[in-house]
């Protein structure tokens, strides 16, 4: 499929603008969440910042006819919905916050297109999950095929479970209300494609073509990724700075908004 | 039965911890508040180690970011997981385990406890095992498939039974700028002079299950129509019914227009030739018409003259020869006539 690609990327990326403010903040889910996601954040910076806030294709309200297996099947694929997103929306020079592999994919749309963002915040970002030589992503190649079996093993169950909250939220106004809900409104079959695009990436060297002010936050106990990732980060790019946080877990912005917060606002 | 040797088996206690299924109680950061001693058992670890452990250290690594990554908000929001496959570790390895889990939620909507059940699987996971490992061969298959499919320099196509098509490769795609198939039939495709008779032939071998072969004009992006050869098989499955048509398309437009200038220029030959052979006739009756003027003027003389020496009184064997001249000399003169019509 290669329609909705233009026209329609208001649609597609179920994007929503709020906020009043010059300064654009762009906000992007992780794996496996949608836009709302951020919801304990965006009130802290929607006084003073226009905010933009969208779905990847797959995920939360985004249109699933618009997914294309060609064009996601790398990281470039999503970074280019970023391109898309802030073409559609005439922005530039944008404050990007993006969560864990969103990360990594703003790098890469900032690497085609150089002037779409200011500064730039990661969020548990990992430039490679897989362990190499010399390098600790934190997950061991035949880990990653047994996560990709687990998930093979669990997609049937895994779609049925999921199935009311993708469908029914509008009429079930206790899931909307539950942070948590947002892990769970991606499409089964997409998200195992994006967790295979995901954590088969290795963007270690287009961490270089950062120039532009940087920000990582990072939690002490994170399942997914460490200090040893940020520090690596930190070390083959010029301008970054990290925050260490004490809370555990991949997702700060729900475990610890007021951490998050503090951080992103110091550096912007 | 005797009720005293009964009851210690029917004890809380000995249910929650020698039924053949693990139960564990843990908070939602993972540690864990209960654990029966099947599950020790299973996890060949000491009980009481176990209570000082977090339930995500039990799983392998996969396990655990599954369980991080879905598993857990799952809990978040539905309260219940049903049937999770995950591995738990051994000393040895792992076991397969089935997990069946409920989240406790406090007045705040906060989850503070999940109580979960897991059953081990290691046999009944073995024998999935086998069936993942053939839909994954079926999967591959289905890719190599698909690759042909698309990368065949023909057209390739798949209807149903009602010739209704179904699945269009990359080159049709790429002829007709299309993504999926158009109308039911596929005729917008089809060069407007040729519909007609493609489609009455086509229904014909839909309804008789004969192969469907035609030279069938195809109007593309290019905007000029194309000859192609258009082939179509049923494929019948195991009950001997048509499940689908396979139908393929291939381009004979170079061959096909050739074809038909030698066939134009054949024509061309043939009617000079006939041409020719028309004006010769005409010359050769012109002619004989020309030299019948030019006999029968000697011819009337000497018809004649016959007639005169008829008046002669001649008899015996002249007589004979005169009779036998003026024969022969009407025959020629008949001759001479027909020639002339």
């Amino acid at each position: 499929m290669s329609h909705n690609f233009h026209g329609d990327v208001l649609v597609r990326n179920n994007i929503r603008i709020i906020g009043t403010g010059t300064k654009t903040l762009l906000f992007a889910h992780g794996f496996g969440c949608d836009q709302n996601t951020w919801r304990s954040i965006i009130p802290a910076f929607q006084n003073d910042y226009q905010i933009v806030l969208f779905d990847y294709v797959g995920a939360g309200k985004s249109d699933l006819t618009a997914y294309d297996t060609n064009r996601y099947n790398s990281l470039e694929g999503y970074a280019q919905d970023l391109i898309d997103i802030c073409g559609q929306l005439q922005l530039s020079q944008v404050i990007f916050v993006g969560h864990s592999v969103s990360s990594m994919i703003g790098l890469l749309a900032l690497k085609l297109q150089p002037s779409i963002f200011e500064k730039i915040v990661f969020i548990g970002p990992s430039p490679r999950y897989i362990n190499g030589p010399g390098y600790h992503g934190g997950i061991d190649q035949a880990d990653l095929e047994e996560l990709l079996e687990v998930m093979d093993s669990n997609y049937l169950g895994w779609s049925q479970m999921i199935a009311p909250s993708i469908m029914g939220n509008a009429d079930q106004p206790e899931l909307a209300e539950g942070l948590a809900k947002s892990f769970c409104s991606t499409d089964p079959g997409i998200a195992k494609e994006f967790a295979r695009v995901t954590f088969l990436s290795d963007n270690r060297e287009d961490l270089r073509h950062l120039k532009i002010p940087s920000l990582t936050i990072q939690c002490n106990d994170d399942f997914l990724t460490s200090y040893a990732v940020a520090a690596y980060i930190h070390e083959h790019t010029v301008n970054n700075r990290i925050v260490m946080l004490e809370s555990s877990g991949h997702c700060p912005h729900l475990s610890d908004p007021v951490g998050v917060i503090e951080a992103i606002k110091t550096f912007i | 039965m005797k009720t005293d040797q009964v009851e210690p088996y029917l004890q809380k206690d000995f249910l929650y911890d020698e039924l053949l299924c693990g139960f564990v109680s843990f908070s939602p950061d993972g540690k864990i508040l209960s654990i029966n001693k099947t599950m020790a058992t299973w996890l060949d670890t000491d009980l009481g180690t176990l209570k000082e452990r977090n339930f995500k250290t039990l799983m392998t690594k996969s396990s655990m970011l599954y369980y991080n990554m879905v598993v857990a908000q799952l809990l978040h929001v539905n309260q219940t997981v049903n049937e999770i496959s995950l591995k738990f570790l051994t000393k040895d390895g792992f076991f397969d385990g089935l997990l069946n889990a409920q989240s406790y939620k406090n007045d705040q909507g906060d989850v503070f406890l999940i109580n979960a059940t897991i059953q081990k699987i290691s046999e009944r996971k073995r024998y999935e095992n086998e069936l993942l490992f053939e839909k994954r061969h079926a999967e591959t298959e289905r890719r190599k498939v698909e690759f042909l499919f698309n990368s065949a320099p023909n057209h390739i196509w798949t209807t149903d039974p009602e010739g209704k098509v179904l699945m269009i490769n990359q080159r049709v795609k790429d002829y007709f700028n299309l993504e999926q198939p158009g109308d039911f039939y596929g005729l917008v495709g089809i060069w407007p002079e040729d519909r007609e008779k493609w489609l009455s032939k086509w229904q014909l071998c839909l309804s008789t299950g004969k192969v469907f072969e035609r030279h069938i004009r195809l109007l593309g992006i290019s905007g000029f129509p194309e000859w192609f050869l258009i082939r179509a098989e049923p494929f019948y499955n195991d009950e001997e019914v048509i499940e689908m048509w396979f139908c393929s398309g291939t381009n004979i437009n170079k061959q096909k227009l050739l074809e038909l200038a030698t066939q134009a220029e054949l024509k061309s030959s043939l009617s000079s030739a006939y041409k020719t052979l028309d004006q010769n006739a005409e010359l050769f009756v012109s002619i004989a018409m020309n030299h019948s003027h030019m006999v029968r003027k000697p011819l009337a003389n000497i018809l004649g003259l016959v007639k005169l020496m008829e008046m002669e009184n001649v008899s015996g064997d002249l007589k004979t020869l005169m009779e036998l001249l003026l024969e022969s000399t009407q025959e020629l003169d008949s001759m001479i006539k027909k020639l002339n019509h």
